[in-house]
């Protein structure tokens, strides 16, 4: 195989090794789900929906109000965690360096703190920094630990260069439940890049020829027989190459580049009719793939290759049209994203999908500035640009949001300033007052009275008022017919005067235990009244009627976040807009590098077809010669 | 003269191209452009870290004007498994007026299974008891519909009250259980 063709598979080789285990690093990162503390469930419901924003809100409020009691080390280890997704690297880094200064930090502790300061170096692109730091985890640890940090520690390895350390390392690795594949795929990659070529195409063939139980492991599945297809390539072994490359699904993601590799496999072992079977299926799909341009390109070669010059100049010709047609599309492309048309399309995204928003650009890939955001997408950078960008709008939106609160905060506030203000006269009177204090007395003699009842059994006292008044009324006329003369209309009348006293002392006898028993009811019933209207006397005491400082603290807190909040906007706009500018001249960088491909692949397309004419007008009788 | 062509004719433009675009054309930009990325991730971050400081001060800002610990009352969800129960939707109600009505989306009941707890509702109460109703809608055992309701008598006293429904399998029945649990 050319020098040239072996430094793009290296490329490729090296292009699916980062992805792979990409995929799997996040895939270690989930925290305990076992909740002790209400709130910290809370944090992780917003996680599970990845959610960073809210987790960290949520978990930093817990924090403060100290509701986390038994979760506290876990709560800052997460909170460094949930930093390091939502992108905070730099305030990640100060809590893990935080933890791992502190003496108490146990040896998970200490051992996860070292991990996640070796991920984000890794992500800084510090690599020496990262390896110094993974190799700092060690002692005991849970498998989910052990494993992350495993695979990370490989992939710095092989990204060094250092791919004998890195074998050695997967090699002893015990690795969690399910992780096995993924450890296996990078240490066949591993063993691949070190020239062992037979162990490598070991690994990577038991993972090409695994059922693949779920998406993520069938992907696993295509990366492993893509790559290993292409190192066979790389060999000179294209019947090997074909074989495994004809694992790689068809309608799968990885299945445009099997299907050109596919091609060159037979294309090395020179069956050039079966080469041009998968580039013809290839050259139907999606122009925007570089892989599909260069099944263009790749068709009228293999007839050349057979002869069939006349076909060739055929397809080079309807190669070259449409590789035209694909540079007017990238030049709408650029210019759409230029007049904005990019950053239209992703405002115009639901921001409430977290990271699902970014498979939902694909539904959009009509529009002109999306259409080619696979090959995009497949920029980190980009990727990460445009992550920033929908942080920014989601920033833009949550302190649009805070506005609208604070102001209804401030009409709550002034309104309930009002109601105090009506309040405070009655309110004033009521601590000022005595009424309370004559209450209680009056309260106090009742029960003194009804112990007196009680205890003296004087049923009289239980009369209702109009017995009362008879009881008085029946007193003072025997007291005024015991001033009277003894005579016989006397004695009628002090008779009459006894027998009325007689049915009254009757009645109070015949009521006198559920009178009782009322009168202590209702002497209760006061009782609660009288300790309630003493509490509320209480609490006003407590409050500062003349100039409440409740009102005063939130007035200030309001008027200050009031000004950071127009503050924050101010900048979240500016750097939204800066963000933008960035993103565009990423998605146009990488775009004219596509449109630099195409004039390639034009030029080459044109020099060939002069070749072909050439070679045809050298062979005139030829099957295939040019009409 | 012909051109003699020994190797696939595409691969043969790769190696230039690829040469190319790393040195000549984008050697001199990229450094400018990279400071600039990080310079702008650096305000980034700083931005973001604000906007959540924030946040932060203002939920609690929130919570103190709108829920004083004195009346404020919070309500949370929790599933535990939930095999024998899909959920579809809770209903909320306090003295017998309703407070809460949630419809869950499947990204919602996927972070409850993986143990997330949701704050279902914040509110107030004044001192004395209430009764809390939670009706659960959703799909039972065998796929069929399934409500079922709940009902605790919270006793509000002068601190903030956390009250969890829990959602749970009964092993033995076969059946999810809905219960209420106050937090200290």
């Amino acid at each position: 195989m050319p020098v040239i063709a072996r430094t793009r598979l290296l490329l490729l080789l090296l292009l699916l090794l980062l992805i792979g285990i990409t995929r799997t690093l996040a895939a270690a990162d989930a925290p305990p789900s076992s909740v002790k503390d209400l709130q910290y469930g809370e944090v992780l419901y917003y996680y599970f929906q990845q959610d960073y924003f809210d987790s960290i809100v949520r978990l930093q409020i817990a924090q403060q109000q100290q509701r986390l009691p038994n979760h506290a080390t876990e709560a800052e280890l997460m909170l460094g965690g949930l930093d390091l997704s939502y992108g905070l690297r730099d305030e990640a880094n100060r809590i893990f360096q935080r933890l791992l200064s502190e003496e108490t930090s146990d040896v998970s502790t200490r051992n996860r703190a070292w991990f996640y300061l070796a991920k984000i170096s890794w992500q800084r692109g510090d690599i020496d920094a990262a390896l110094q730091a993974i190799e700092r985890v060690q002692g005991s640890m849970t498998a989910a630990t052990r494993t992350a940090a495993i695979n990370l520690h490989s992939l710095l390895l092989l990204q060094q260069g250092n791919n004998k350390a890195a074998i050695g390392l997967l090699q002893d690795a015990r690795s969690g439940r399910g992780w096995t594949p993924f450890l296996n795929y990078n240490l066949g990659i591993g063993l691949i890049r070190d020239q062992q070529q037979q162990q490598g195409a070991k690994q990577l063939d038991r993972i090409g020829d695994s059922r693949g139980r779920t998406e993520e492991l069938r992907l696993l599945r295509d990366k492993a027989n893509l790559a290993l297809g292409y190192s066979y390539l790389q060999n000179d072994s294209p019947e090997m190459a074909r074989k495994t490359l004809e694992r790689v699904r068809l309608e799968g993601p990885l299945s445009n580049r099997a299907l050109l590799g596919t091609g060159w496999a037979d294309a090395e072992s020179e069956n050039y009719p079966a080469a041009l079977v998968p580039w013809l299926e290839l050259s139907s799909r999606d122009s925007t793939d570089p892989a599909v341009q260069e099944s263009l390109l790749a068709i009228p070669y293999a007839m050349t290759k057979m002869n069939l010059h006349g076909r060739a100049v055929e397809h080079y010709n309807d190669g070259i049209r449409q590789l035209i047609e694909e540079r007017q599309k990238l030049d709408q492309s650029i210019s759409a994203i230029r007049q904005g048309g990019l950053l239209d399309l992703l405002q115009q995204h639901d921001l409430g999908a977290g990271n699902g928003w970014m498979q939902q650009l694909h539904l959009d890939s009509d529009a002109p500035a999306l259409r080619y955001q696979l090959a995009l997408m497949s920029s980190h950078d980009f990727q990460e640009a445009v992550k920033n960008y929908r942080d920014l709008l989601v920033l833009q939106a949550n302190l649009s949001a805070w506005k609208g609160d604070i102001a209804a905060y401030d009409d709550m506030l002034a309104g309930r300033q009002a109601r105090f203000e009506r309040h405070r006269p009655a309110a004033q009177q009521a601590l000022q007052g005595t009424r309370l204090q004559t209450l209680q007395q009056r309260h106090a003699a009742l029960a003194e009275n009804l112990v007196h009842i009680e205890t003296t059994g004087d049923a009289a006292g239980l009369a209702n008022p109009e017995e009362a008044r008879q009881w008085q009324q029946l007193t003072t006329i025997g007291e005024q017919l015991a001033r009277l003369p003894d005579n016989p209309d006397t004695a009628v009348l002090r008779d009459k005067q006894q027998r009325l006293r007689g049915i009254l002392v009757w009645q109070f006898q015949a009521d006198y235990k559920s009178r009782l028993w009322q009168s202590r009811k209702q002497l209760a019933e006061l009782d609660t009244l009288l300790a309630r209207s003493q509490q509320g006397i209480g609490s006003l005491q407590q409050a500062d009627l003349s100039a409440p400082s409740g009102f005063g603290d939130f007035n200030r807190r309001i008027a200050a976040n009031r000004a950071r909040i127009e503050n924050l906007s101010t900048q979240t706009g500016a750097t939204l807009l800066a963000q933008g500018k960035q993103l565009e001249h990423l998605a146009i960088n990488e775009l004219e590098q596509q449109q630099q491909r195409v004039d390639a692949y034009i030029i080459q397309a044109r020099f060939a077809l002069a070749q072909t004419y050439d070679n045809a007008l050298q062979q005139p009788a030829a099957e295939g010669g040019v009409q | 003269m012909p051109l003699k062509c020994h190797f696939p004719v595409p691969f043969r433009y790769w190696i230039v191209l690829l040469m190319f675009c790393s040195t000549t054309i984008t050697a001199e930009p990229a450094t400018q452009t990279t400071s600039t990325t990080a310079s702008l991730d650096k305000e980034i971050q700083s931005l973001k870290q604000d906007v959540l400081a924030l946040n932060r001060e203002l939920f609690i800002l929130e919570e103190e004007l709108l829920y004083p610990a004195s009346t404020q009352v919070a309500v949370f969800l929790s599933l535990d498994i939930g095999e024998f129960f899909s959920l579809d939707s809770v209903q909320l109600k306090i003295d017998d007026k309703e407070v809460s009505n949630y419809l869950y989306t499947p990204r919602e009941v996927q972070a409850l299974h993986q143990g997330g707890v949701q704050r279902l509702y914040m509110g107030n109460l004044k001192a004395g008891e209430h009764e809390l109703v939670a009706i659960f809608t959703g799909q039972g055992p065998n796929g069929r519909e399934y409500r079922r309701g709940a009902s605790h008598i919270v006793t509000k006293t002068l601190g903030a009250r956390f009250i969890e429904l829990k959602i749970v399998d009964n092993d033995s029945s076969e059946q999810p259980d809905f219960s209420i649990k106050e937090w200290e």
